[in-house]
């Protein structure tokens, strides 16, 4: 694991920070201390190409002790131009058990920050935003405990919407994973991405009710990424070309909120074993409970299918064909500061090849305060 | 007479320029304005409930059609289907031509209430400036146009911010200063007392409605943090990053998805503002309540 690099966030952080303290600008939009204990449960036969280590278990336990701070800076706030920065950090801490071999302890450092300026044009909003994501973790175990190696990910994007109804947006992105000599396969998963996204929206109201808090609104949108894979490919560096497509839905009320999202992409590479079609389907859904209660869901299906009808080989990174994702959260305000939440999460992870397969499965207590609400 | 929309910051430049005592003739201009914009909200009004109405048949009717569209397909039922289908296009002409009139009769009906607000908040600073200037009792009828006004002003303000939602931040109206002439009778400061209660009154009012709002807005912000928990709960140590195809294309917001709209003002600076414009509005009910006190030592000295 590489040191230094969360100090060096830190310093980013108060870099961005310091000119608009400076100016007496700053402002703490929002600040949470996070507290959180889990316990889980993996079972499965799955394998895959960065995780070296080999159990032959099918069963494991794990229990997990987190705790992490999120918080939101505003450095700017003009009539219509606002600058904010986001950070979020934490650690979080396993014991596994069901192991043949040994049990593992791995212990996962995370960390980012995201700058996001917004102008506002005479016909629409600009948007520049720059993020940073590190993430380390030691003693990473065998499978069925999936967690995912540790990374560092920059990303620059801006984006341009017109008059509420047009959008279109680039954005950069590069990730190098860490991969110490025992694992030099992570490296196969350094990525280079540049993504063009281009959609329309509409927002309705009803006609008699136009509390401007509530809505529901429509939204078709169709991306192009380019995915670049140095570590992959024998001579030549695997290239990807994504084209996706998709819609949105998301709407609002007094106490509900919901968002569905169905997406298609068509991948085609330099390497024509990796290529692929696949449809990703996501819902997010919340609903206000009662005067203290709130119910959080949300839930994933993806589905991959290779052109190549033989195909037999794992992708390093992306050895599942298909993916189903379930978690709700229960929270529970216990004053203007404090609230406890329940979460509740089932994954199941597949291939298409082999059958192999992960399944993940737990439920966790937080507790969460904000000092300075 | 009509007068057009722009004629009300106009007049309202004009009275402020001269900076002169405020002619009656001024007020009876303003008054005629605030006729003038009371007629055509009316009419404004009366349209669109009657396009809402002729809106809302349409749609019923819509709606019930392809209910029994739906029936129809399940029971394979071909002559209905086709049947049902060629009604759905015959009205869609009539839905779409009812929605779009509820549209623009909805407009109209904003831009008459905009400048029914302007005229009657201009009519209100020209009869703040009147009593300032007046003799207290001299003119009892001042104070009763002065909650006439007021009272219209916050009807109209409340039946659109009903129907067409909020359209305007709240803000504290001027009101006139009221201080004890060494020649005022017990009567006089009676009557100067009543005037500062029903300002007290109407304050109160103000206040509870700010409460109700920034309650409302602070419900809000809860629940959008307690999203964005949730989100961070699953993101921040990757708990949801599963091996399969990377997700591309995807935007991260900052902060409240209130800004739905474009509005760059988060639910915190809206709550900050309503707070502080509450606290604004309880200080000047404190004060009004001291001076009530003030006058009420004082007229009990006068003969």
């Amino acid at each position: 694991m590489r040191t230094g690099r969360f100090p060096a966030l830190l310093a980013m952080c108060v870099g961005l920070a310091a000119p608009a303290a400076a100016d007496g600008q700053i402002r703490l939009r929002d600040f949470v201390i996070t507290e959180g204990a889990s316990l889980e449960g993996y079972l499965g036969n799955f394998a895959a190409i960065t995780v070296p280590q080999i159990d032959s278990t099918e069963k494991a336990v794990a229990g997990v002790g987190e705790v992490s701070v999120r918080g939101i800076l505003r450095l700017m706030g003009r009539e219509n131009q606002t600058v904010d920065v986001a950070f979020d950090g934490g650690i979080r801490q396993f014991a596994t058990g069901g192991f043949q071999l040994r049990n593992y302890a791995p212990r996962e450092h995370s960390g980012s920050v995201e700058t996001m300026y917004q102008r506002l044009i005479r016909s629409g909003t600009l948007t520049a935003q720059t993020g940073a994501r590190l993430r380390s973790i030691s003693d990473r175990p065998p499978l069925p405990i999936y967690l995912s190696p540790g990374y560092d990910r920059y990303t620059a994007g801006v984006s341009y919407l017109h008059r509420g109804l047009f959008d279109l947006g680039v954005e950069g992105e590069i990730a190098d994973y860490l991969a110490p000599k025992v694992q030099p396969a992570l490296d196969l998963l350094d990525r280079s991405s540049l993504v063009v996204n281009a959609g329309i929206r509409k927002i309705y109201r009803s006609a008699a009710e136009l509390d401007r808090d509530d809505y529901w609104g429509l939204r078709a949108f169709s991306s192009y990424s380019y995915h670049s894979y140095p570590q992959q490919g024998e001579g030549s560096p695997r290239i990807d070309h994504a084209l996706g497509a998709g819609a949105a839905f998301q709407g609002r009320w007094e106490r509900l909120s919901l968002e569905l999202t169905l997406e298609g992409t068509r991948s085609r590479s330099t390497s024509l074993r990796v290529e692929y079609n696949a449809a990703r389907l996501n819902g997010r859904a919340d609903w206000i409970l009662g005067e203290n209660t709130q119910i959080g869901l949300l839930g994933t299906l993806a589905r991959k299918r290779f052109i190549q009808p033989d195909q037999d080989a794992l992708v390093a990174g992306e050895e599942a064909d298909n993916a189903s994702i379930l978690y709700a959260e229960l929270t529970r305000h216990l004053g203007d500061r404090v609230s406890g939440a329940f979460r509740f999460g089932w994954q199941k992870v597949e291939t298409n090849i082999s059958g192999a397969y992960y399944t993940r499965f737990g439920g966790s207590f937080f507790l969460r305060v904000r000092p300075w609400n | 007479m009509k007068c057009p929309r722009w004629s009300v910051p106009l007049l309202i430049g004009a009275l402020a320029a001269a900076g002169a005592p405020v002619a009656l003739g001024a007020q009876g201009n303003l008054s005629q304005v605030v006729d003038d914009w009371e007629g055509r909200y009316e009419v404004a009004r009366d349209n669109y409930q009657a396009a809402y109405q002729e809106w809302e048949y349409y749609e019923s009717r819509w709606q019930q059609l392809m209910e029994e569209f739906g029936r129809a397909q399940a029971a394979d039922d071909e002559r209905r289907t086709t049947e049902i289908l060629a009604q759905l296009q015959d009205l869609s002409q009539e839905r779409d031509r009812a929605e779009s009139a509820l549209r623009i009769r909805k407009d109209e009906w904003h831009d008459a209430s905009e400048g029914l607000i302007s005229a009657l908040e201009a009519r209100i600073e020209l009869q703040v400036q009147q009593m300032e200037r007046s003799p207290v009792g001299s003119n009892p009828d001042l104070l009763d146009e002065y909650n006439l006004y007021s009272g219209r002003l916050r009807e109209v303000e409340s039946e659109t911010e009903t129907e067409l939602g909020p359209r305007r931040e709240l803000e504290l109206r001027p009101m006139p200063d009221m201080q004890i002439q060494p020649d005022d009778t017990r009567g006089e400061i009676n009557f100067k007392i009543r005037n500062l209660q029903n300002r007290i009154t109407v304050l109160e009012d103000v206040s509870s409605e700010l409460d109700g709002k920034i309650a409302q807005l602070e419900n809000r912000q809860r629940w959008e943090r307690t999203r964005d928990d949730f989100d961070a709960s699953l993101q921040g140590f990757d708990v949801i990053v599963v091996p399969v195809t990377p997700r591309s294309g995807t935007t991260t917001a900052v902060g409240d998805t209130t800004a739905v709209d474009l509005a760059l003002e988060p639910l915190e600076t809206r709550i900050a503002r309503l707070t502080g414009l509450r606290d604004d509005v309880l200080e000047r009910i404190e004060q009004l309540e001291e001076k009530v006190e003030d006058f009420q030592r004082e007229a009990e000295r006068r003969p």
